[in-house]
């Protein structure tokens, strides 16, 4: 659906993305991560043909971003990072007016607004001026301004930067809708987000790509040793027989919960099953175990300070 | 064609939504119509003068009352034009809303040309208001009226004109107040540069009567619509318009 191709955007001297190159299937929903000033503005403009590249090659749906622009914009919907809005118009004004520059064949644009309407859930709003409204309805007027000539592939820019928590959720929950029909790209530099609304992971750090992956891969590559939680009603016996168990490698009590131990061990599922078969046959009491997971800060610390984080697939 | 339209009604809404809108109108017909009057006011004294001291002077509607009229309308508008074209597109740059126009699929002379049409049709709007004054002469008395319409088609070519360079001035920066100064200037420049041309048979006196763009402006108002000032008015909005399509292509490459 997409495919880039080193890509390359220099601003003078400065390389705003560097040699960057991948691909997206239809149908993905995928998270474009990186801190502030990472790319991906730049990699978003590049491929909605706002701006041509300086080098390399990058096509949508088949097309050429540079050579074919104007059938890539056809199927495009894009909504950059602050909402393109005539805060003077009405939403359904405004809406009619992007209907139009997207050409929506004049039948079918009533359809169309009612149809972003409806999905947006601006019904209430339709008729005020989108200068009074609030940031969370701007960001949805954006939206639904993106969706509005039912593109194949949406690319978002920062969907939830500044709305308030309920106001995310109900983002992230139409973008989810979204996935199947559409081929979706977001960036954010909110690490949660990205785990619970995208299915592939573009890592990006100083213009050049550090991962892509799934969230649950990129986890399971970074941990070399497994961590278990484990709470146990014996504790002090506990302790001993869980530092004899072979493939642990080390035991932390944890200081504030009072037999609650944090077990480092190494062999996978299988010694995750001789952990518990232990503590069992032991009578020592297990009342809780779980495994730690890595969060995706901890991911993504490790992979955008660690030099050339070497795993891109 | 449906895209440049709709960008037409956009923008031309947009003027009326704001006060803008209204108050160039509005300020201009004000301006215009107190000139009138002046110029009928003096064309009454003279003709009161004549019949009580048998003057020999030659008394005449278009010389007397529409030709300086329009002259000045010339002037005013070049003071306000600024106005009307400043915030065009700085705006669209400054509100982002220039992403959404250039990453739909639209051309960008699309976008260029559906401006110019909504400034077109708000000068319209402005001149066909002071068309009251020659229907009010018509019915008191009989102007040619092919020379008012001359006179007409020729400040309207004249504020076109401005009209495309002062687009091209605002797609050069995302600051209205720029680029209603520097359009502001600019026209001032184009309107004060015929003032040094004293010595009209001199090389450099012919080039800047040319380059002026307000003696072009002479012939029509006085009746005469010569090809050679028509050429030079549409080529000047070619020119303008040429410019801001390539100040907007440009940006993208930056």
């Amino acid at each position: 659906m997409i495919e880039v191709q080193n890509l390359t955007k220099q601003y003078g001297n400065l390389k705003a993305i560097d040699d960057i190159s991948f691909r997206v299937n239809q149908g993905e929903i995928i998270g474009f991560l990186g801190p502030n000033g990472a790319g991906k503005t730049t990699t978003m403009r590049i491929l909605t043909c706002f701006m041509p590249a300086t080098f390399g090659k990058a096509t949508v749906c088949g097309f050429d971003v540079f050579h074919e622009s104007h059938e890539v914009k056809k199927r495009i919907g894009y909504l950059p990072e602050t909402p393109p809005l005539y805060p003077e118009m009405t939403v359904s004004s405004y809406l009619n007016f992007v209907a139009k520059l997207k050409d929506i064949p004049r039948d079918k644009v009533r359809h169309a607004i009612d149809r972003v309407i409806a999905r947006c859930h601006l019904g209430d709003v339709q008729n005020r001026i989108i200068g009074h409204l609030s940031k969370g309805y701007r960001q949805r007027v954006g939206l639904a301004q993106a969706l509005i000539h039912d593109p194949q592939v949406l690319i978002l820019d920062e969907p939830t930067i500044g709305l308030d928590p309920k106001q995310i959720i109900d983002i992230r929950t139409l973008i989810k809708e979204l996935a199947g029909d559409h081929t979706v790209i977001l960036s954010t530099h909110i690490l949660p987000e990205v785990t619970q609304t995208c299915q592939k992971i573009i890592i990006i750090n100083e213009g050049k790509i550090v991962a892509i992956d799934t969230y649950d891969q990129l986890a399971s590559q970074l941990r070399k040793t497994d961590r278990v939680e484990i709470k146990i009603k014996n504790s002090e016996k506990g302790f001993e027989t869980l530092k004899t168990i072979p493939g642990v490698i080390e035991v932390m009590r944890d200081e504030v919960r009072k037999g609650t131990f944090i077990v480092e061990c190494q062999g996978g599922d299988s010694i995750l099953e001789s952990i518990s078969k232990t503590v069992v046959n032991h009578n020592l009491g297990l009342l809780e175990m779980k495994l730690q997971s890595f969060s995706l800060e901890e991911v993504f610390l490790k992979l955008t300070t660690e030099d050339e984080g070497g795993m891109s697939s | 064609m449906r895209s440049i339209w709709a960008i037409t009604k956009r923008e031309l809404k947009n003027y009326f939504l704001t006060p803008i809108g209204y108050l160039v109108v509005i300020v201009f017909v004000a301006i215009m119509s107190w000139m009138f009057c002046a110029a009928m006011i003096d064309f009454l004294k003279r003709a009161q003068s004549y019949m009580a001291f048998g003057g020999m002077g030659e008394m005449n509607l278009n010389a007397m009352i529409i030709q300086p009229v329009l002259g000045n309308m010339a002037v005013i508008f070049l003071l306000m034009g600024a106005l009307i074209t400043m915030r065009l597109l700085a705006e669209e740059r400054k509100m982002k809303t220039i992403e959404l126009l250039l990453t739909s699929p639209i051309h960008p002379y699309q976008i260029v040309l559906g401006k110019f049409f909504s400034v077109l049709l708000l000068l319209m709007l402005m001149l066909s208001v002071t068309f009251i004054y020659p229907i009010v002469l018509m019915i008191f008395g009989n102007p040619d009226i092919k020379q008012i319409l001359a006179g007409y088609l020729g400040v309207f070519l004249f504020c076109a004109a401005f009209l495309s360079f002062g687009l091209f001035i605002s797609a050069l920066t995302e600051n209205q107040i720029t680029a209603g100064a520097i359009t502001f200037g600019l026209f001032l420049f184009f309107w004060i540069i015929s003032w040094i041309s004293a010595s009209p048979d001199s090389f450099i006196g012919k080039v800047v009567a040319y380059i002026s763009i307000i003696d072009h402006l002479a012939n029509f108002i006085r009746g005469l619509i010569d090809t050679k000032d028509v050429i030079y008015y549409v080529s000047f909005i070619f020119f303008g318009l040429f410019l801001t399509h390539q100040a907007i292509e440009s940006q993208r490459w930056r």
